[in-house]
């Protein structure tokens, strides 16, 4: 029974833990595998619906004497790893995951969406910093990196969270709110990219300016511009 | 076998590195229009001694070079009393850390753009408002939170959630520390590692968290 129960532990806090090792890496640039980690720990050892991947150590000795098979349906764990599983999945969704549900992740969300006779109806277009309760800074950087530039992975994260049905305002629904959702979190991040970039391009740009006005051809713009005016 | 003196040579060893680190830096803010730098803000709680270290880490790109790293300090942190009344620990976080880096030539405020530490609040505070850089959790501290919440394995058995799974990991602990302290359990456990798994791992005694 405790042989058991070790290996269903170990097989759920294994792959916790790679992604905790990888993201000690201090040399390599490893937010994107990271975030990949993250998201697929959330669809899989963390989904109670999915079978749990069980890891034995001892198998290729044992080969056909072994008689664990490879993965195990949740219902078919150990009572306490049962328990730990739920656990460690509402953990994760404490701490992590709830930066992506459309309503835990905001603050006042009853201001930002509100109805209109049962329509959806928002009272914001444009969300702030101030309006999030949590950073997005690996979204951010992940999303720097060209394949994941669409956010497609920020999409499944958003689209994977359960809104409890009290939580999800009159006139939406659980779809449209993650949809907003998505919308509000790309916006925000893409904006805070842009405001980064524009303060590198300023420099940059003025340099080309002056440039092009010291040379020939600049002063002839110069003057025809002036001409014009 | 001539003596060295520890303290000179240790003093020698600090300049120099902080030389290189200095121009290296200083290489590096002649290239950025923007800030550049990310920080890495913890404080450390030495069990043993029951005191408090600052732990502070930069890392920054450069046109060639990606992630390249430093840390700054790991320095005793005892504000004194009268600090402790004046002002709100995070504070004193931001006053001893920008102590620190202004040593290294940086200037907080139009240097550091992103940070990263654990969920305290007076970090948090010192790095996300005082600082005012954009701050994230670091990744490996919520993990250890979410697994010590999960399989209650906190050191305090009354902050245990799960009581069950708790007791199951004491047990374990125990069972490792009985090995390890029988010369005859070890031989038995190596020549059975060795026998299923062709390796022989040690059994490490938990750490105090």
């Amino acid at each position: 029974m405790d042989r058991t129960l070790c290996i269903e532990f170990y097989s759920l806090i294994k792959p916790v833990q790679a992604v905790q090792i990888k993201a000690q890496a201090m040399q390599t640039f490893v937010i994107v595998n990271v975030y990949i980690m993250l998201y697929s720990l959330y669809t899989t050892v963390l989904d109670v619906s999915k079978l749990l991947e069980l890891i034995i150590l001892v198998r290729r000795q044992l080969g056909s004497k072994d008689p664990y098979p490879m993965s195990r349906s949740h219902d078919a764990l150990q009572p306490a790893t049962r328990e730990a599983r739920k656990f460690l999945g509402k953990a994760m969704s404490e701490h992590y995951f709830k930066w992506y549900h459309p309503i835990l992740a905001l603050h006042q969300p009853k201001k930002i969406y509100g109805n209109n006779l049962g329509q959806p109806m928002l009272q914001k277009n444009v969300l702030e910093e101030t309006n999030f309760k949590f950073s997005y800074l690996i979204d951010a950087q992940s999303m720097l990196y060209s394949p994941m530039t669409s956010g497609k992975i920020l999409a499944k994260l958003i689209n994977a969270t359960n809104i409890d049905r009290l939580d999800i305002p009159v006139g939406w629904t659980q779809e449209s709110l993650q949809k907003q959702h998505f919308v509000f979190v790309n916006q925000f991040i893409w904006n805070k990219i842009r405001c980064l970039a524009e303060i590198v391009a300023a420099p940059i740009v003025l340099k080309k300016q002056q440039t092009a006005g010291s040379t020939p051809l600049g002063d002839l713009r110069d003057r025809q511009s002036a001409s014009r005016h | 076998m001539k003596s060295i003196n520890i303290r000179k040579l240790h003093v020698e060893l600090y300049t120099t590195c902080k030389k290189i680190i200095i121009m290296s830096l200083a290489e590096v803010h002649s290239f950025f229009t923007i800030k550049y730098l990310s920080l890495y803000l913890d404080l450390i709680n030495n069990k043993m001694s029951n005191q408090k270290y600052l732990a502070l880490r930069v890392c920054f790109n450069t046109s060639t070079r990606f992630n390249i790293g430093y840390n700054l300090a790991v320095r005793q942190f005892a504000p004194t009393t009268d600090e402790h009344q004046a002002e709100q620990l995070s504070t004193i976080l931001h006053e001893w850390s920008s102590g620190v880096l202004e040593e290294f030539g940086i200037k907080v405020m139009l240097d550091v753009l992103i940070s990263t530490s654990d969920s305290r609040s007076n970090v948090k505070r010192t790095l996300d408002i005082l600082i005012d850089a954009w701050w994230e959790w670091c990744i490996s501290h919520l993990i250890y939170l979410a697994l010590t919440e999960a399989f209650g394995t906190s050191i305090d058995p009354n902050n245990s959630k799960n009581v069950d799974t708790h007791c199951f990991f004491q047990k374990i602990k125990k069972v490792i520390e009985a090995v390890n302290k029988s010369e005859y359990l070890q031989g038995a456990f190596e020549e059975t590692m060795l026998e299923l798994l062709e390796t022989y791992l040690k059994l490490l005694n938990s750490p105090q968290h």
